[in-house]
């Protein structure tokens, strides 16, 4: 019995180290489908994945979500000067520097190019205003040290959109929205913040109770 | 150390309240009492202080806006003894202010030392750029008169600031054309007591001002009426109202 037993839990053990292994690999491989390779950000792929998620969670708790869009303002001029290696390395910056500044909540993600979007959940166009501000000062250091002497040139664009439980817009919309803002931003000029709205605190309208009392008081005074 | 000012709002939700004649008045009741006063026209759309002033400034607060001026040079002296950060009238984008460039006058508001006393004179309506200056100042005057529309909409906007930035002490009702004390202490009573009943606070009454042919009168002239007429009922109720003022 006994010597049958131990090539059986050896086969076992086996068993359970490449489940194991193959386990890792497929996190791996998981983790390149949804991470940029260059910032360890995610990539697009989550992006639009997450966004769903956090939209349904908006119409579920009620609480609104932001969405920040960020564009590297001359980015082909770091390449034509500094090269490509200095445009990745700048690039790689711009990740840790998004990090950096993010709650632990929010999804960075990087779209491709110099092109990156943030996931804000539980956060109102406040919040987003002042993370894309810390962002901007941060990059603007960054370049002073590293890039002085296009300093003028290279800055980030921000283009930021709230979805609200109430928003009558779809996830496109809303991805449209902010994607819209970044635009206008652009246009602009660089270095420049563009946003919607500036809603965030839901209100209700004075009632007609509160009309009703504000009306009758007034009518006895003389 | 500079002292750091005080800033207050001049806010109404209605318009054509008299929030600009309650700005200015003040304003130069308060330099008269010794203190150095810096005016600010807020309302970015449709200013109108340099009209009640009869001034035509060179530079405005827009002019900052746009990256032209510095905040400092576009100050100007005026003959109440105040200072004034004037603003361009039918400017389309401005009454649409951007978050970012209110963000941007605020910093330069709360960086100015050298005054004792800061008035933002708002525009009408609650909208954003509206509440983010009532949001900044740490008192906030709210004009009032007999009118209904204007005694809701003031009521409007307190609950605004109340629900958006859970404000409930800042608000102080002066009660503008009224007959006399009595009748501006009624209309106070009400609105406070409609405060006290479905928002849970109470209103500080700050003052009233009379109705007076001198106030018409002053305005046509493009003059202020508490220099016109400094004996007049209406400059004593600004004396009482600069007294409060001063003791915030």
């Amino acid at each position: 019995m006994k010597q049958t037993k131990r090539p059986l839990n050896n086969a076992e053990d086996d068993l359970h180290k490449r489940i194991q292994a193959l386990e890792k690999e497929n996190d791996n491989l998981k983790s390149l489908l949804l991470t940029d390779e260059l910032t360890g950000l995610y990539n697009k792929r989550f992006f639009y994945i997450q966004l769903e998620v956090e939209a349904s969670r908006v119409r579920r708790t009620g609480q609104p979500c932001t969405l920040l869009m960020m564009d590297v303002d001359n980015f082909k001029l770091l390449n034509d000067t500094s090269g490509h290696d200095a445009g990745d390395r700048f690039l790689e910056q711009l990740g840790v520097i998004i990090k950096q500044n993010l709650r632990v909540t929010d999804f960075p993600c990087r779209f491709g190019g110099d092109e990156f979007s943030v996931i804000m959940p539980a956060s109102n166009i406040n919040d987003s205003f002042m993370m894309a501000k810390r962002i901007q000062s941060s990059v603007a250091k960054l370049v002073k040290t590293n890039h002085a002497d296009i300093m003028e040139h290279l800055s980030a664009s921000f283009g930021l959109a709230a979805y609200e439980a109430h928003s009558p817009v779809s996830i496109a919309d809303f991805f449209k929205q902010a994607d819209q803002e970044l635009y206008e931003a652009k246009k602009r000029g660089k270095n420049q913040i563009s946003f919607s709205d500036v809603k965030g605190v839901e209100t209700t309208a004075t009632s007609v109770e509160e009309k009703v009392a504000l009306a009758n008081g007034m009518r006895h005074i003389r | 150390m500079a002292v750091k000012p005080l800033i207050v709002s001049v806010t109404s939700g209605k318009g054509g309240v008299g929030k600009t004649f309650v700005s200015i008045n003040l304003a130069t009741t308060l330099a008269k009492r010794g203190k150095k006063v810096l005016v600010v026209d807020c309302d970015l759309g449709l200013a109108n202080i340099d009209i009640m002033l009869g001034m035509t400034p060179q530079f405005t607060l827009q002019d900052v806006l746009f990256g032209k001026m510095e905040l400092k040079d576009v100050i100007v002296p005026t003959k109440g003894g105040f200072d004034l950060i004037p603003s361009s009238s039918g400017v389309r984008e401005m009454a649409q202010l951007l978050f970012g460039k209110i963000e941007m006058i605020k910093t330069m508001i709360l960086a100015f030392t050298g005054y004792d006393v800061i008035i933002l004179d708002t525009g009408a309506g609650i909208s954003e750029v509206v509440l983010q200056f009532n949001l900044l100042a740490s008192k906030n005057i709210v004009v009032i008169n007999r009118e209904l529309t204007c005694l809701t909409d003031a009521y409007s906007m307190i609950k605004v600031m109340f629900q958006v930035f859970g404000r409930n002490d800042s608000f102080s009702i002066v009660v503008n054309s009224v007959s006399d004390e009595q009748e501006a202490g009624r209309i106070f009573s009400h609105l406070d007591s409609v405060s006290s009943k479905f928002l849970g606070f109470s209103l500080h009454h700050l003052g009233y001002i009379s109705m007076d042919d001198a106030v018409p009168k002053s305005i046509s002239r493009q003059e202020l009426v508490v220099l016109a007429e400094p004996m007049s009922r209406v400059a004593k109720n600004f004396n009482r109202i600069a007294e409060t003022v001063q003791s915030w």
